[in-house]
Formats: C-alpha cells, sequence, structure tokens
C-alpha cells in the first residue's frame, strides 16, 4: 500500500479510530497497550502484506529470530557475569547479525555475486547454479537493519531484552516506517511500544501538517520531476548537454521530494499514533559542503552506519598500536579505510549495482579531505545564522553571498553523485555524461510545454522557499500557527483543504517512493 | 480527540466544496482549446473548400499555408478512433455548403485501435471527454458513469485550467526541430495486425471508412485518404501485410463510393531524418515539403 493511494486514504483513518477507541475503552492499562499493540501489528501486517503476503513470512522470521536472539544475548549478560556470558552474548548476537544479513544477502545481493561472478570467469557460466528468480521484498534493508539494531543494543545493554513478542514485533513492523524508515533504534522505539500512549491534539495536528507537506513533496514536486526525468534518461543518447542536465538537477529534488516526503509522511502518520519517530532529512540541500550534506540526509541511515560500523571499526579516532612507528600516518590510513567502508556500504546497502557502490566511493573521496584536514565538522551551526549581542542564535532572512556560494558548491557536487546514483548500469552513467560535458549543454534545454515546467518550476521554489524559512523546525509547517494570519484554526483548516486540493490537482503520475526497491 | 476529529472533518467538508466548485468551473467556465476553437470555426463554414481530418499526422505534417486557398486543418491530436471524425463528419460536413475536398490520414496502425475491443486508455478518455464537451459527439459506452468521473481522480485538472491560448487561424499544430524520443516511443509494433482483437479492430474500421466515404459522397465531396510519410526507423517495422491491409481498406470502401488514396510512408522524397519530429511525424521542414508534394498531386 502506497502512502499515495487511494488505498491508504481510507485505511489510515480507519486504523486511526479504532486504535485510539482500544486507547480511551474503560480497560486495564496493560490490557490497553497490548491490545494497541496487536492492533498496530495486525494493521502494519495488512499495509504490509498489500504488496504479496508471502513478504509477511519473512518479516515475521526476522522479528522472531531477532526477538529470540534479544531474549538469549539478555540472559547470557545478566546471568553469568563473566567471560563466558559475554562469549555466550556475543555468539548470539553474531548469530542473528549473520542471520539478519543472510535473508538479506540472498533476496537482494545473490544474483548481483553470481552474475559478477560469472562475467569474471566465463568459463563457469552454466555451471554455477545460476541466478535464481527471487522477489526483493519491500523495505527489507529497512527493518533488517532495525532488528540488527535491536540486538548490538541489547549486546552493549544499551537496552534491556523485551519479553513483550507483539511490543516487539509492532516495533519491528510498525507500518509508517516498515518500507523506507527513518530506520528507528530499538532505544528510541521500542520503549514507546512499551508504555501507555494518550491522544495529544497538538501531536496528531503536527503529524497532519507534516503529511500534508510530505504529500507535497512527493506527489508534486518528485512526481512532476519523474515525469521529466524518466523520459530524459529512457533517451539519453538523442538528449543536448543542457537537457541531461537539468534531468540531473530534477532528479536531485526527484529523490530528495521522493525520499523526504516518504519520510514526513512516516513520522507525521507515526505522531498521530502518538509515536514519535526520528528526524531523517534536516534541509540537505541548503549544506555548505559534503560533511554537513551527510549529517542532513538521510540521517537515521547515516548515524546507524556511524555508530555500528564506523566507530567499532575506530571511526577518525582509531586506537593506534604501541609498535607503530608513524602514528599520523596509521591514524590517517585508518581513517581513510573506515570513510571508505561506510561509504561504500551505504552504497551497497542501496542495491546490488557498481553505480551505487560507485555513489558511495564519489561520496567519500569528497568527505575524505574534510576529515583528514578535521574539517568534517566545520559547520554544525544552523546555516544563514549569526550570534546576537546576548549570544543566542538568531536566523538571517537570507544566506551571505559566502554561505550561498557554499550552498551551490555542495548541491552541484552532490547533483554528479546523483547522475551516478540514477544510472542503471556503468555504460550508460559513461555515456550520459558523454552527453552532458558536450557544447550543446549551452544551449536551451528540452522543457517538455509551459503547462508542465511552470508549475513544476513553482512547486521546487515553493519547496525550497519555505523551507529555507523554517529551516530551524523539524519540519516545513511546523509552529505555523504562531503566524499572524494563521492563529485562527477555521483559517488554518481552510488552508489545508485547499492546500490538499492544490496539492492533488497538481499531482504527477503515480510514482512508486525510489527507496521502496532498497 | 474530539477538537481534532470536529476540525479533521471540517477540514475533509471544505476539501470537498472546493473540489465540486472546481469540477463545476472546470464544466461551466469557457476555456478554448483545440477542439473547441476548430469545431466553431468549421461549423457552418462556407469558405473552407479544403477539410484535413483525422489526427495528429495531419494536425502536424501538413503545412496548410502552403496548400492553397481556403483550405482549413480540422485534425486533432492524440484522437485515437475514427469514429470521432465519422460523427463529426455527419454533423458539419452538411453545414458546408463550399466544401470540395476531405483529406482523412489513413495511418499504418491507426486500424488495430478501438475502445470497443480494447481497455479504455487515458488518451481515449481523454477523447472522450474532449469530444464530448467540446464538439458535442457523445460516445455512449459509459453513461452510467463517465461524465461524473471526477477530473481530480482522474488527474488531468491542471490540464483544463493551462490551455495554449494562442490557435493557429488554420488549426495547424507546427512541431520544431526533432523530438527528444525521437525512433523510441513513437515506433510501431510490427506484429500489430496479428491476432483476434486486431481482426475486430479492422473490420470495426472498415466500417467506418465506408461510412465517412458515403457521408462525403452524399455531399459531394472528394474523399481522399492519405497515408503519411515515416521515418525508417518506423518503417523498419512495418511489415507487407500490414501495407496491404491499408490497400484493401481503400478497396473495400471503392466497391461502394469513389475515393482517391495516397501512400507516401517509404517514399524517397521524405527518407531523410531532418524532416522528423519523430519517427511518424514531421516536423516543421517536413510539414512544408509534404504540403507542397500533397497540393501538387492532388491538384488542388
Amino acid at each position: 500500500m502506497l502512502f499515495n493511494s487511494i488505498e491508504f486514504a481510507f485505511f489510515l483513518p480507519i486504523v486511526f479510530l479504532i486504535y485510539w477507541a482500544i486507547g480511551y475503552a474503560h480497560i486495564n492499562g496493560n490490557t490497553k497497550l497490548r491490545l494497541q499493540n496487536a492492533f498496530v501489528l495486525i494493521a502494519s501486517y495488512v499495509f504490509y502484506g498489500w504488496w504479496d503476503w508471502r513478504f509477511l513470512l519473512l518479516i515475521a522470521f526476522t522479528s522472531f529470530c531477532s526477538w529470540g536472539s534479544g531474549l538469549l544475548i539478555g540472559k547470557s549478560v545478566s546471568s553469568v557475569q563473566s567471560v563466558d556470558g559475554h562469549k555466550k552474548a556475543k555468539f548470539w548476537m553474531i548469530a542473528n547479525i549473520v542471520l539478519n544479513l543472510g535473508i538479506l544477502f540472498t533476496f537482494k545481493y545473490y544474483n548481483f555475486f553470481i552474475e559478477e561472478f560469472c562475467q569474471l570467469f566465463p568459463s563457469l557460466e552454466g555451471r554455477s547454479g545460476g541466478v535464481i528468480s527471487l522477489i526483493l521484498p519491500v523495505g527489507i534493508s529497512f527493518y533488517t537493519f532495525q532488528a540488527l539494531s535491536y540486538s548490538i543494543d541489547v549486546y552493549r545493554q544499551k537496552i534491556e531484552p523485551t519479553k513483550d513478542i507483539i511490543a516487539f514485533f509492532a516495533f519491528i513492523a510498525f507500518f509508517p516506517q516498515l518500507v523506507a524508515g527513518p530506520i528507528e533504534r530499538a532505544t528510541n522505539l521500542l520503549p514507546q511500544f512499551l508504555q501507555n500512549r494518550k491522544f495529544s491534539y497538538d501531536q496528531a495536528t503536527d503529524g497532519m501538517r507534516q503529511i500534508l507537506w510530505g504529500l507535497f513533496k512527493k506527489i508534486v514536486v518528485a512526481d512532476n520531476c519523474a515525469t521529466y526525468v524518466d523520459q530524459v534518461w529512457a533517451t539519453y543518447d538523442t538528449q543536448t548537454g543542457s537537457t541531461l542536465l537539468l534531468a540531473a538537477i530534477l532528479f536531485t529534488f526527484q529523490i530528495y521530494g521522493d525520499f523526504s516526503g516518504y519520510s514526513d509522511i512516516a513520522i507525521g502518520t507515526a505522531k498521530l499514533f502518538g509515536i514519535k519517530l526520528m528526524r531523517n532529512f534536516n534541509n540537505p540541500y541548503f549544506s555548505r559542503d559534503i560533511a554537513e550534506f551527510w549529517r542532513r540526509w538521510h540521517i537515521s541511515l547515516t548515524t546507524w552506519f556511524r555508530d555500528y560500523v564506523y566507530i567499532p571499526l575506530g571511526g577518525s579516532r582509531p586506537e593506534i598500536p604501541a609498535n607503530i612507528q608513524n602514528p599520523d600516518r596509521y591514524k590517517k590510513l585508518i581513517i581513510i579505510r573506515n570513510t571508505f567502508v561506510i561509504f561504500l556500504l551505504s552504497g551497497f546497502w542501496h542495491g546490488a549495482n557498481w553505480t551505487f557502490i560507485a555513489w558511495g566511493a564519489y561520496h567519500a573521496l569528497l568527505f575524505l579531505p574534510l576529515i583528514l584536514l578535521g574539517k568534517n565538522r566545520k559547520y554544525t551551526n544552523q546555516v544563514g545564522s549569526y550570534l546576537d549581542a546576548s549570544g543566542s542564535e538568531r536566523l538571517r532572512l537570507l544566506p551571505t553571498w559566502r554561505e550561498s556560494l557554499q550552498i551551490l558548491c555542495t548541491f552541484l557536487l552532490v547533483v554528479f553523485g546523483w547522475i551516478i546514483f540514477r544510472a542503471p548500469h556503468m555504460p550508460t552513467l559513461f555515456h550520459y555524461l558523454e552527453g552532458m560535458c558536450d557544447a550543446s549543454i549551452f544551449t536551451i534545454p528540452w522543457l517538455m510545454n509551459k503547462g508542465f515546467y511552470l508549475p513544476l518550476f513553482s512547486a521546487i521554489l515553493i519547496m525550497l522557499s519555505i523551507e529555507w524559512l523554517s529551516r530551524n523546525n523539524e519540519h516545513a509547517l511546523q509552529n505555523i500557527e504562531c503566524h499572524k494570519i494563521l492563529n485562527n484554526t477555521f483559517v488554518r483548516v481552510v488552508l489545508y483543504a485547499l492546500s490538499l486540493f492544490l496539492i492533488l490537482a497538481f499531482r504527477g503520475g503515480t510514482v512508486e517512493f525510489i527507496y521502496f526497491q532498497f | 480527540m474530539k477538537k481534532f476529529i470536529t476540525n479533521s472533518l471540517l477540514c475533509f467538508c471544505i476539501f470537498m466544496c472546493i473540489w465540486c466548485v472546481a469540477e463545476y468551473a472546470k464544466e461551466k467556465i469557457y476555456l478554448p482549446n483545440a477542439y473547441s476553437y476548430k469545431y466553431k470555426h468549421v461549423k457552418g463554414n462556407s469558405s473552407i473548400k479544403t477539410l484535413l481530418i483525422g489526427h495528429s499526422h495531419f494536425e502536424n505534417s501538413i503545412n496548410p499555408y502552403l496548400m492553397g486557398d481556403s483550405i482549413y486543418d480540422f485534425a486533432i491530436s492524440g484522437r485515437r478512433w475514427i469514429y470521432w471524425d465519422v460523427k463529426l463528419a455527419e454533423q458539419l460536413l452538411p453545414t458546408m455548403p463550399n466544401l470540395k475536398y476531405v483529406l482523412f490520414p489513413l495511418g499504418y496502425a491507426m486500424p488495430y485501435e478501438s475502445p470497443h475491443f480494447q481497455p479504455l486508455t487515458d488518451v481515449i478518455e481523454e477523447n472522450i471527454y474532449q469530444y464530448g464537451k467540446n464538439m458535442h459527439v457523445m460516445y455512449d459506452r459509459f453513461p452510467e458513469n463517465y461524465w461524473y468521473k471526477s477530473s481530480l481522480v482522474r488527474n488531468d485538472m491542471k490540464i483544463h485550467f493551462w490551455r495554449e491560448k494562442n490557435q493557429d487561424k488554420l488549426g495547424y499544430y507546427k512541431l520544431e526541430g526533432q523530438s527528444e524520443e525521437c525512433a523510441t516511443d513513437q515506433n510501431v509494433d510490427s506484429n500489430i495486425y496479428e491476432g483476434e482483437v486486431a481482426q475486430l479492430c479492422l473490420n470495426e474500421y472498415k466500417e467506418y471508412f465506408i461510412q465517412l466515404a458515403k457521408i462525403c459522397n452524399e455531399n459531394n465531396i472528394r474523399f481522399i485518404a492519405v497515408t503519411c510519410p515515416c521515418a525508417d526507423s518506423y518503417i523498419q517495422n512495418t511489415r507487407p501485410q500490414g501495407i496491404k491491409n491499408l490497400y484493401d481498406l481503400v478497396d473495400s470502401v471503392r466497391t461502394y463510393y469513389p475515393i482517391e488514396y495516397y501512400n507516401y510512408l517509404d517514399d524517397p522524397e521524405f527518407r531523410a531524418d531532418s524532416l522528423y519530429y519523430n519517427c511518424s511525424h514531421l516536423n516543421s521542414i517536413g510539414a512544408d515539403k509534404f504540403a507542397i508534394r500533397l497540393k501538387n498531386d492532388l491538384g488542388l
């Protein structure tokens, strides 16, 4: 079921009403909580099974194994305060990681490796067992990582293992974020399933506003961009350089509108159920350098890799063995290795394709100079901000010239990265780049027609302007009631209805969320 | 919770009101487009002597300004079914006292399309809507639900409020340069005429084609069918049987009514790719060249 489908428009209010009907029922608090969690689980499985009910078996299996391993890890860690206990805990944690990654590998990467292997050794073709016909379960990378974070956090004793199987299953399958994140940590989401939730008007209205903004980004910006981008990519060999460049820029907005739109809808929907999910995007296209971009783009995945891969590998402050003669050089090599590892893994996480790996490597190359020079945390303040006399942060209406230039440069670097990401294969990528770096880049690009490009460019401008003005907020429409004109509830309600109508009237063709394939 | 549900319901009601007003406005406000403009121009027009009808092959691929006086290009891009031509001819030809020639595009792929035997596509839905609203040709296959089917649901609301306002005075829609999707998505399926459904479509096409000839004959109008030139990438996919079907169609009409037929599909004069917008449509250069050629061949 897609968030932007008619089915979801019926599904959500029904689930919402039943969920809170249970919440307001005159029953014992614990029973109420269990019933609510059970209902969330059923609703989530209906939502997920809408694609293909067979996927449910897989997610149930993953959930059960992770839940069981959590209990075993917890038992080993707490019952025997000895080396043996830790060894056992480590064993169960590794077993769960191997199992989950094994499933992920089989569904997502097996065919890729077989094909690459056969290409490397053509004589083996036909004898290798060959590729297998498997459908990639929607959102497998997301819920697998969520399940992994649980067992690792239990092992690290950051969270107590839960015995409540229903709550755990609901945590893994919670429908707003099941198929495309944010990849939640057990430390944040699981405790919310273990305590009673109360309806909050402010939280729910904020959630609705976030859903509205997410819908705008997805179905107006991203889907309309997709119309252009898909046509250009389908016929890239006949396009002018300027058209290819415009398609690359529009894909940059498409992927942002698509994925951050999804995240907004997911976070907003969760708020309707009294659950707070982590933020996944923080205006990444206003970043002043690549390091800042990565702190603002797909935050849940970036921090996942940081916490579970990068830091365990030593991060940017690796331990230096005593026998090392040149510690500085050693440290740099470890930093380079670690940076490449997380970026390549991040690229590979997106799919079994060399283009994703190349995309990861490209970003690693952009990131390395910053981390080696110790400038990767240079921009941690809000863009376009200054400190007033009292020392508190204030926002400027516009960025400074220097910031504008930095934002533009970072944006163009990111655009280039998205070309690599969007290319279906490496040869196509090279042809696309060849076509783009042509004298025809100085011609006027193909724009379809006025009825297409005027609304699209206006929508992109509206998105950027509103996000710029509300860059200090969690989402673009947060706290809009603070504005003078909008502090009347009726005015706001009319505005929401009108916005919803305009969003639907100017929507593009129905396109699946890009990140569903990951 | 009560406040939240009340406000949500209020928002929903206001949304429904806006939706209804927009749908009503879309029906009631006159927004000129190619359909309405062409229909109004042609109806009862006594100055037109030559009328080009049909689909994009004529709307885009012939420059009427180079075909002599008193010509009008009544063809509409996106017209996917001969039914509309027949019904419009029935309605309009008797109102045009000085009409001498009707030119009809007999495309290679067109005889194999019919909503009677194939699923209703978006283009056909748009045809049903536009021909119904702006040209007063109703199609009653879905009388119970079609006209109430919302523009918002069909995702064409923005199209209705965003029309090109300037219409060419001879109905010509020029295609400049080469299409970005040239030689790919406009290509014809080589085996388009095969199968039971294709045969049903072809038979239906034949019936309508005969009706069109009959209407012209009854109104003393010379009926001329023309197959427009296509690019090499298109011709590569055509098959002798498909071409033969075109001639058979013309022959089947000839047993009842007079008809002239000119086939330029692979004419040597139109082989250069520079003449094409995409593989089945001439661009403005090609349209100029084709108009002059057609004028000479037909003796207009």
